[in-house]
């Protein structure tokens, strides 16, 4: 009776210790953060080996990748900074901020952020070969690419091939195991 | 907060606050499926990777389970280059790291969690692997690890550890449903997920399964078939910030008709709560709770029944160049286990009995300069046979580059006595002339104390390039206090206790490799030597010695191949290879398993594999002329996604 009893304390105070601490620690403020951009802005990058574009998308053998990204300039600057020096299958790698006012151009992938989502759809009224990539959700619906998706606490992916194929480009097969979703 | 551990075994292991600043280029060195594998947490900005946790750690991933066409938990963890798998019969697995395998996992020295609940039983410290599963196709990785776990997860993690982490149910919406069957067992299994509310998702699934019987080598069949059905839930609300999620699963699983006794039969089911929270400073906070039932009836074996209860918290606090954590738990399990039939009575004394562990730790993962990283910790433990254990560990880990590491650990690990250590009794009628009756041939040990094991490890891992990875470990393990047992001196009326009387050291190496060849061709292998030098202790009258402590290969290897061949086409094949084992004898082995995946459209996939291919039977696991011999067979289904 009494070990009962000694246990049913025990219980308790674990349990009374569990609630002070939540009071102490649950006071902090909490802040927004950064890194789910981060690794999106990697994936960006990362992309570009796993794409093949026609041909003529490129001037010459050695002419760089080149990332669009309209709508969102801080993933502007991450990608700037995570990428570097680095190149993509031997191309280095050119990273283009797209102001709202400003022609998209023709770059090899895109980014698109969610204020200027509206673009995609004349993108996808006329075929070029670019590789459109969003984080909004029903963007594949909306003609996107590759679209972005939290959950949990990891950045995951879905694949148009329908989007893709219409933009020429062919996507391989490793970045599709990666996705979540293909469709 | 188990489930969350993998999270801090790879964030006590890894974690590397200080180094935040920097983390950010190095994200493009990782792979796309690491990329998928990142934790975001918006706050502490933490990077966490294997390839930096100094640790014996494998992780199976979702891909690798799916490709492999493994229909339970036990066939899943074949892919662990760190683990010895072996299958007794059809739906028995003796399962083990390092070392110590034994059938039913008697004495096992390995802890297994799924989704922070153990599945590890204090009856007799094993793992009833016909009564575990989860719906493979929800699990989102395994982690494994090899080697001492105490300091994080308590007395019984002496050789390796497995998590087994399921997906959050926002990550697992829509329908999804298989079918299959084959000469050795059909099954199939379906899951929906929904959304819950604003920030809520749930998910339902059920499955079952039947394997067929297995027979022996000279052609008589065996009544060991398995039946099993289970059914769960998981539900999720929130975010990284705050979540909570609720989880249960219940199950019903029974042996085919033998001659003698009725069939096993086995239920049990679980309900679990966890609350998370990440804090504005970079803290974190996790209270899980959770109840668990399981029951066992074999009518000539094993009948008993045990209810655990068990709560858990625990909190990562980063100061400056330290990152503390710290928690606690408390856990209770009652059980009831009834005797068999005389004349051979196997009972346990008391029949029912209430056992609680109690836990603190903390540890504190202190960076010494940008490359270097020591995580010191200590688990205290008490349980009611022999109070508080102290489980300590000191781990130095260096990263001359980016994608190098070398580490080192130096462990205090114990397997806290069970029931059947300290309870158990052994009465033959006969054995002892009336009116002596009562006193057992066999008994538990009144004085059985913790099996001890100091552990030293080195190992290596590197990326050196964006296609290969490797991992090296090397390791010693010091055991003091193993079981054993006595010969009974039948005329002095003396029973044959358990005690602690062997001794010995378990070393060895493990290593292995992936390699993604071509963009769709990934080659993976991995090799386990192990040497044991075990022996009784001075006084010890133990009939048996070392061989009752498992019976283990001292080699052991597999090389994995998994292919694309075309867009919509997979296909694997895994090779594994085991020395014999020389007590009792099993001879070795090498088997050969295929699998072809074929995606009619987007929703459907076709398959079709192939086990144990270029031989008609082996044993892996058992004495000649009982045990079962694994036939070849054929599975095949189809699997439908939306």
């Amino acid at each position: 009776m009494s070990a009962c009893r000694g246990r049913a304390a025990r219980i308790v105070m674990l349990a009374m210790g569990m609630v002070l601490l939540l009071g102490t620690v649950a006071a902090q403020p909490q802040e927004g953060g950064a890194q789910e951009q981060q690794v999106k802005a990697a994936y960006l990058y990362k992309f570009g080996g796993y794409v093949e574009w026609p041909g003529e998308a490129f001037k010459e053998p050695d002419s760089p990748i080149v990332i669009g990204i309209a709508g969102d300039s801080a993933m502007a600057q991450e990608v700037e900074r995570i990428v570097g020096n680095r190149t993509v299958n031997g191309r280095g790698v050119e990273i283009r901020e797209i102001r709202p006012d400003e022609d998209i151009g023709s770059p090899h992938i895109l980014f698109v952020g969610r204020s200027q989502l509206s673009r995609i759809g004349g993108l996808a009224a006329h075929p070029q070969p670019i590789l459109i990539v969003t984080d909004a959700a029903n963007a594949l619906k909306q003609g996107s690419i590759i679209n972005f998706v939290t959950t949990g606490n990891r950045v995951r992916f879905e694949v148009s091939l329908d989007a893709a194929r219409r933009n020429t480009l062919r996507i391989a097969a490793p970045l599709l195991a990666v996705a979540m979703k293909v469709q | 907060m188990r489930q969350r551990l993998p999270a801090f075994a790879v964030a006590f292991l890894v974690s590397r606050s200080l180094l935040a600043a920097e983390a950010g280029p190095s994200l493009a060195d990782l792979s796309l499926e690491e990329l998928g594998q990142v934790e975001v947490t918006s706050v502490s900005k933490r990077r966490e990777r294997i390839l930096d946790a100094p640790a014996s750690i494998y992780v199976i991933s979702h891909d690798e389970i799916r490709r492999s066409g493994a229909t339970s938990l036990a066939q899943a963890l074949r892919l662990a280059p760190n683990l010895q798998v072996a299958q007794v019969n059809a739906s028995q697995y003796a399962i083990t790291a390092r070392g110590f395998n034994n059938s039913n996992n008697l004495g096992n020295k390995l802890l297994v969690l799924i989704d922070g609940r153990t599945v590890y039983s204090p009856i007799y410290s094993g793992v009833f692997w016909d009564q575990q599963d989860v719906l493979l196709e929800d699990v989102d990785r395994i982690e494994v690890i090899s080697g001492p776990g105490g300091t994080l997860w308590g007395a019984n993690a002496v050789n390796g550890v497995i998590n087994v982490i399921t997906r959050s149910a926002k990550q697992t919406q829509g329908g999804y449903a298989t079918l299959g069957g084959g000469d050795a067992e059909y099954g199939g299994a379906f899951r929906y997920g929904a959304q819950l509310g604003e920030t809520g998702a749930i998910r339902l699934y059920a499955k079952a399964s039947d394997l067929d019987n297995t027979e022996r080598a000279d052609g008589a069949a065996l009544a060991d078939g398995w039946t099993m059905s289970q059914a769960g839930f998981r539900a999720d609300w929130g975010h990284a910030t705050r979540g909570f999620t609720l989880q249960g699963d219940m199950y019903e699983g029974r042996g085919h008709d033998r001659d003698v006794g009725g069939p096993v039969r086995a239920n049990g089911a679980n309900l679990l709560a966890r609350w998370n929270e990440q804090f504005g400073s970079g803290a974190d906070l996790q209270v899980q709770a959770y109840f668990d039932r399981s029951q066992r009836e074999d009518p000539v074996g094993f009948q008993g029944d045990a209810d655990t209860w068990d709560l858990e918290f625990q909190n990562g606090i980063p100061l400056g160049r330290h990152k503390i954590l710290w928690g606690g738990g408390y856990r209770e399990a009652r059980d009831r286990i009834a005797a068999t039939l005389p004349p051979s009575v196997f009972s346990f004394d008391p029949q029912s009995r209430t056992l609680s562990w109690e836990n603190v730790f903390a540890q504190d993962e202190f960076s010494l300069t940008e490359t270097l990283r020591l995580t010191l910790g200590i688990k205290l433990e008490s349980n009611d046979y022999t109070g508080w254990e102290k489980l300590p560990s000191a781990r130095l880990a260096w990263n001359p580059t980016d994608t190098q590491l070398f580490w080192g650990a130096a462990s205090r690990a114990i397997r806290a006595p069970a029931r059947l250590d300290r309870d158990f009794r052994w009465n033959l009628i006969g054995a002892f002339p009336a009116p002596f009756d009562n006193i057992p041939l066999i008994g538990g040990g009144p004085d059985f104390v913790s099996e001890v094991a100091e552990v030293y490890e080195l190992g290596y891992r590197a990326q050196p390039s964006a296609r290969l990875t490797w991992s090296v470990t090397a390791f010693y393990h010091d055991f003091d206090r193993l079981r054993s047992g006595q010969a009974p001196q039948v005329f002095q009326l003396i029973p044959a206790y358990i005690q602690n009387m062997m001794e010995g050291e378990v070393s060895g190496v493990e290593a292995w490799a992936a390699f993604q060849v071509t963009d769709n061709w990934r080659l993976g292998g991995g090799i386990v030597e192990l040497r044991k030098e075990l022996r009784l202790k001075p006084g010890s009258t133990d009939p048996d010695g070392p061989p009752a402590l498992g019976n283990d290969p001292e080699h052991q290897w597999m090389l994995r191949s998994s292919m694309n061949p075309a867009p919509r086409v997979e296909f694997d094949v895994v090779v594994r290879g085991a020395s014999r084992l020389p007590q009792p004898l099993v001879p070795a082995y090498t088997t050969v398993d295929a699998r072809l995946g074929w995606r009619a459209s987007q929703a459907l996939e076709l398959f079709v594999a192939g086990y144990n291919l270029f031989d008609p039977s082996h044993p892996e696991f058992g004495a000649a002329p009982g045990r079962s011999e694994i036939p070849r067979s054929v599975y095949a289904g189809l699997t439908w996604r939306m």
